[in-house]
């Protein structure tokens, strides 16, 4: 049998708590555990006031993002035995206010999200509908990006996002480039106008962060820097 | 609204925090090395000046403080070390801006060979300086 996991969780219920603490908890170990079977396991047998959030346990809806050990994780899609210890800290996603434990308030991010309009608009004036070829450069990389799930890891990461709180963030950029590469959007140019700002683009300092911690792989950092160069054509009215 | 409560500009959260990751400290050394070198540049500028102004003789002895007392010298290595990391890091970034090596592996191994070749050039240096 394998010793138990030694995990410390963070608690905090504004209502009625002061500060936040830090709650131990010994958890036994199973093959394949995920991070999310411990806080669940916590939840069913040693404290069910713990609170966090999750649905579909197969890293697609985005909902267990969590701060483990150091980074912003998917809680189902890391393996306790990928975190390499037995100690285990888990926090609620930097960067976001904290409803209860571990669950944040999404609606800073989201509001970013939907400052760059986050759907694509069709263009009225064409009789035909506009294709873009399978096998395409644009088309295989507007399709890795648009992997995003927005689970907040990106968002949490970034330390601009740390500094500055009207910074669009990774995920919302990222999502605009997906749409402003997009050849058959109508609203290409209004969008870049939102994204060319002090807080949109420019507020990136290509750490990386974003990248690093990523679920899905994606690399935000690389629509944003593709973005910067779109919002330099434009000045010069090369970008239509 | 929902969660209003918590919605209020003082409401707790924890910041991000990446200290593992290479192109955060590729990023605070950066900073941290502009700065230095905007100081160096505002102090250099001073000195210079203000000696040459008050005449030649305070402009020799100036100059002869400074290229001869061994902190200084030692200073001069650092400066040389901050312009090295500056410079070539701002290449690295630049690459980034014409979309070269903008993928999480490739960034990091772009900077560890550009501070290779920094540290190369910096102990070369150290080495004439020390007039090896």
């Amino acid at each position: 049998m394998c010793k138990p996991l030694q995990v410390k969780v963070f608690r905090f219920n504004p209502e009625s708590d002061v500060a936040p603490k830090f709650d131990d908890f010994e958890v036994p170990v199973f093959d394949n555990m995920a991070v999310l079977d411990v806080v669940i396991h916590i939840q069913n047998y040693l404290d069910r006031s713990l609170s966090f959030r999750f649905s579909c346990r197969i890293g697609m809806c985005g909902s267990c993002a969590m701060y483990v050990n150091g980074r912003a994780r998917l809680a189902c899609r890391t393996q306790v035995s990928s975190l390499k210890t037995r100690d285990i800290t888990i926090m609620p996603l930097p960067n976001f206010p904290i409803i209860r434990d571990l669950v944040v308030d999404m609606e800073p991010f989201f509001d970013k999200w939907k400052k760059i309009k986050p759907y694509y608009v069709p263009k009225r004036e064409l009789d035909e509908p506009v294709t873009v070829q399978p096998n395409s450069n644009e088309r295989e990389f507007i399709d890795d990006m648009l992997d995003c799930i927005s689970c907040g890891c990106c968002y949490s990461a970034c330390s601009m996002v740390a500094t500055n709180k009207d910074y669009l963030g990774p995920a919302a950029l990222n999502r605009a480039y997906t749409l402003i590469a997009d050849k058959r959007d109508a609203i290409r140019v209004e969008r870049l106008k939102v994204v060319d700002r002090s807080y949109g683009v420019w507020r990136c300092h290509t750490q990386f962060n974003c990248a690093e911690v990523c679920p899905k792989n994606i690399v935000p950092t690389r629509s944003i820097q593709n973005l910067k160069r779109r919002c330099v054509l434009k000045k010069f009215g090369i970008f239509k | 609204m929902p969660n209003s409560h918590v919605m209020s500009a003082d409401a707790f959260r924890t910041r991000s925090q990446m200290w593992d990751a290479t192109g955060m400290w590729a990023w605070v050394l950066h900073r941290i090395t502009g700065l230095g070198l905007v100081f160096y540049i505002i102090l250099h500028t001073i000195l210079m000046a203000g000696s040459l102004l008050s005449g030649k003789e305070d402009f020799d002895s100036t100059l002869s403080i400074l290229m001869g007392h061994p902190v200084f010298e030692f200073l001069d290595i650092l400066l040389l070390g901050t312009v090295l990391y500056h410079g070539l890091n701002g290449i690295r970034i630049l690459l980034f801006d014409i979309g070269i090596g903008v993928r999480v592996r490739t960034q990091k191994d772009l900077f560890w060979i550009f501070m290779g070749v920094g540290a190369i050039l910096w102990f070369w240096s150290i080495l004439l300086k020390l007039g090896w």
